[in-house]
């Protein structure tokens, strides 16, 4: 499916005072990609909340097929969530502070939803066990793995069930592409994407 | 014990827990960021009805659901989970027509919960 990142861009740096300049080339990058929402920054509840809205509209306002609309939709929400509860955007020892990022976009295959934040290193080896798994299983046993999840592990202090990268495999029926940059000494820029087809009417 | 409602929230589903009708329902939309601390009074609710029930009557529960989060599901799981110990529960999971996944949902549900449950397409 798409390759997010094209290969080169026209725009280096945005020069503030000039911005206005840089504006059609960015439009253009966004138009060409048919980026429907770009967001950098902290994301929260209240951002999740904006976000998920924005871009049910969106979806709403180009007529999207509710099937369509209600996957992008999940895959959205468990993605930000996961991203409120576990991004290590703040890194209380130095004070240092990660932006998130999360896209949505859409070609003639369907949508993809692109989040990247920032994670303690330590904590890489496990997610990735973790999507690898998940990559791994065929749609019985994605669902044989999540009702065994459901059924057996307990919601944890976060609110978190465990069941999120799951889910957003299950509903976009594609595996959950990934990967990880180091940003600096502490820190990993974990960038996933998500794949939605659009259901093709038999 | 009585009655417990929660108002329906932007993205908060509308609760209501009768305990003199025996009726419990949950609809609308789920996503709370902190289910727990969402559920926390439904919970509570659970705990003490299931002491007091007249098990001679039934009890029905429910749920009409447009969407949910994967923490709300969970933990309406485990609600469905504690309910179900009771005698005479009976389960109703409403879906749309066109709503595939929901429906899917549901038999993934019926699976998990010991307890008599229906699927009804709206």
């Amino acid at each position: 499916m798409h390759n997010l990142l094209p290969n080169q861009f026209t725009i280096n740096r945005i020069n503030g005072k000039e911005a206005y300049k840089n504006a059609s080339d960015i439009y253009s990058l966004t138009s060409g990609n048919n980026l429907l929402l770009i967001y950098k920054g902290e994301i929260n509840e209240h951002i999740t909340s904006s976000v998920l809205n924005m871009a049910e509209k969106n979806m709403e306002r180009i007529g999207e097929e509710s099937m369509t609309r209600k996957r992008v939709f999940n895959v959205m929400v468990e993605c930000l969530q996961n991203i409120a509860k576990h991004a290590d955007e703040a890194i209380t020892h130095t004070g240092k502070k990660y932006n998130s990022l999360f896209l949505i976009g859409q070609d003639e295959d369907g949508y993809y939803i692109v989040s990247g934040n920032a994670v303690y290193g330590s904590k890489v080896e496990e997610m990735e066990r973790r999507l690898n798994l998940i990559n791994s299983l065929n749609k019985e046993e994605l669902k044989a793995y999540y009702l065994k999840i459901m059924a057996n592990c307990s919601i944890d202090a976060k609110g978190g069930a465990s069941l999120g990268f799951i889910e957003m495999a299950r509903k976009s029926g594609n595996q959950l592409q990934y990967s990880f940059e180091a940003i600096d000494n502490v820190a990993q820029f974990f960038v996933l994407q998500t794949n939605i087809f659009k259901r093709k009417i038999a | 014990m009585d009655v417990l409602t929660i108002i329906a929230g932007n993205n908060t589903p509308a609760i209501s827990m009768d305990a003199n009708n025996q009726l419990i329902s949950i609809s609308g939309r789920s996503l709370p960021e902190n289910a727990p601390a969402f559920f926390e009074k439904c919970f509570e609710w659970v705990s003490a009805y299931i002491t007091t029930a007249d098990t001679e009557k039934k009890t029905i529960i429910e749920l009409k659901l447009e969407y949910f989060n994967t923490s709300s599901s969970k933990l309406i799981y485990e609600l469905l989970k504690q309910l179900s110990a009771l005698k005479n529960v009976y389960i109703k999971w409403y879906f749309a027509a066109d709503d595939e996944d929901m429906e899917e949902t549901g038999l993934e549900f019926m699976e998990l919960i010991n307890a008599p449950f229906e699927l009804v397409e709206l």
